[in-house]
């Protein structure tokens, strides 16, 4: 994955977010997405992830599921921060390409 | 046109759905057998519904042709009549998966495709052989109140998107996974409905019919009971 994919991955993630919430925020600055201080309620943080995945698949033109027993069971979650989804992302689409 | 996914299309009441819809839906089938007759407005799927993967597979093949789903009937099912003693737990294992896993698997895929719409619609089908809690029937009657469970939570999971999940619970139609009960069985089980006749498969289509309009925006969560037990 390039780092241009990444970055590209990030920018869908905050555009994804600014739909969801008003709060101000600068994605790079690692915000916590959900819960306590998070950017997202719950229940808009289930909106956030079919959202963000049909905009995954509109840019990378591969079906990308987010949320797996996998994704459950990192001992980090990957849905944490921005910059830790992005980071899953890539790694899921580099395996969706077999790269 | 809207779509309408409707499941074990192969025979049966799903059949017969399947054939009525596609004067007003594009309608996708979907069973372990293959398509049981062709339609211009008809795509079918080949897939075993209690496996994940060939859910999500089948649910990404509709999107990259273009389609969304916009109704779900989650009918299909299998049953299993047996004394729990002789029960096994491979058929526990099985008629849950075709009954309540394959309801679940593909109502979450379908509600993805209907969550930016603000009408989408899904339908269970249950049995009378829950609500009446027959014996000989235990496994069968419980994945049907699993799958009553499932209507009633993710009806209120999906009233933010818009999206009603209800069901019908059907009495005999005189055919299908009832058609193993002995008649005497039957009979008595007719004496138990407020009305004392099998339903039609018209009955079901009328009680479909008025769930899955879009004037029915506030009908979800319920459990229709056809025939009344």
């Amino acid at each position: 994955m390039s780092a241009n994919d990444r970055e590209k991955i990030l920018d869908l993630i905050v555009q994804t977010l600014r739909l969801f919430t008003t709060k101000e925020f600068d994605g790079k600055a690692v915000p916590k997405l959900y819960g306590g201080d998070g950017l997202l309620e719950s229940i808009t943080f289930v909106s956030f992830i079919i959202r963000l995945e049909q905009k995954l698949n509109e840019t990378f033109h591969l079906p990308i599921r987010l949320v797996s027993d996998r994704a459950l069971s990192q001992s980090k979650s990957p849905f944490t921060t921005a910059p830790d989804l992005a980071l899953w992302i890539d790694s899921l689409l580099t395996e969706a390409r077999g790269t | 046109m809207k779509c309408l996914m409707i499941t074990g299309t192969s025979r049966g009441l799903g059949l017969k759905l399947a054939k009525k819809y596609v004067d007003r839906y594009q309608v996708i089938g979907a069973s372990r057998s293959p398509a049981a007759f062709s339609d211009p407005r008809y795509l079918h799927f080949e897939a075993d519904l209690s496996d994940e993967r060939a859910v999500l597979s089948m649910f990404d093949a509709i999107a990259a042709s273009g389609k969304k789903v916009d109704g779900l009937i989650n009918n299909a099912g299998q049953a299993l009549m047996n004394h729990a003693l002789l029960t096994t737990g491979e058929g526990v294992d099985r008629i849950f998966g075709s009954n309540f896993k394959a309801s679940f698997l593909c109502s979450r895929e379908a509600a993805r495709h209907m969550h930016d719409s603000p009408s989408g619609r899904i339908v269970n089908i249950s049995s009378i052989a829950s609500e009446l809690e027959l014996e000989g029937e235990l496994v069968y009657a419980s994945s049907k109140a699993a799958i009553e469970k499932m209507t009633n939570i993710l009806a209120r999971e999906l009233a933010a998107q818009g999206t009603t999940v209800n069901c019908i619970s059907l009495p005999s139609i005189g055919e299908g996974l009832i058609a193993h009960v002995p008649p005497k069985k039957l009979e008595e089980l007719r004496q138990r409905q407020t009305i004392k006749r099998d339903a039609t498969v018209d009955d079901v289509i009328n009680a479909l019919d008025f769930i899955l309009s879009p004037n029915s925006g506030m009908i979800s969560g319920q459990i229709l009971k056809l025939g009344g037990f």
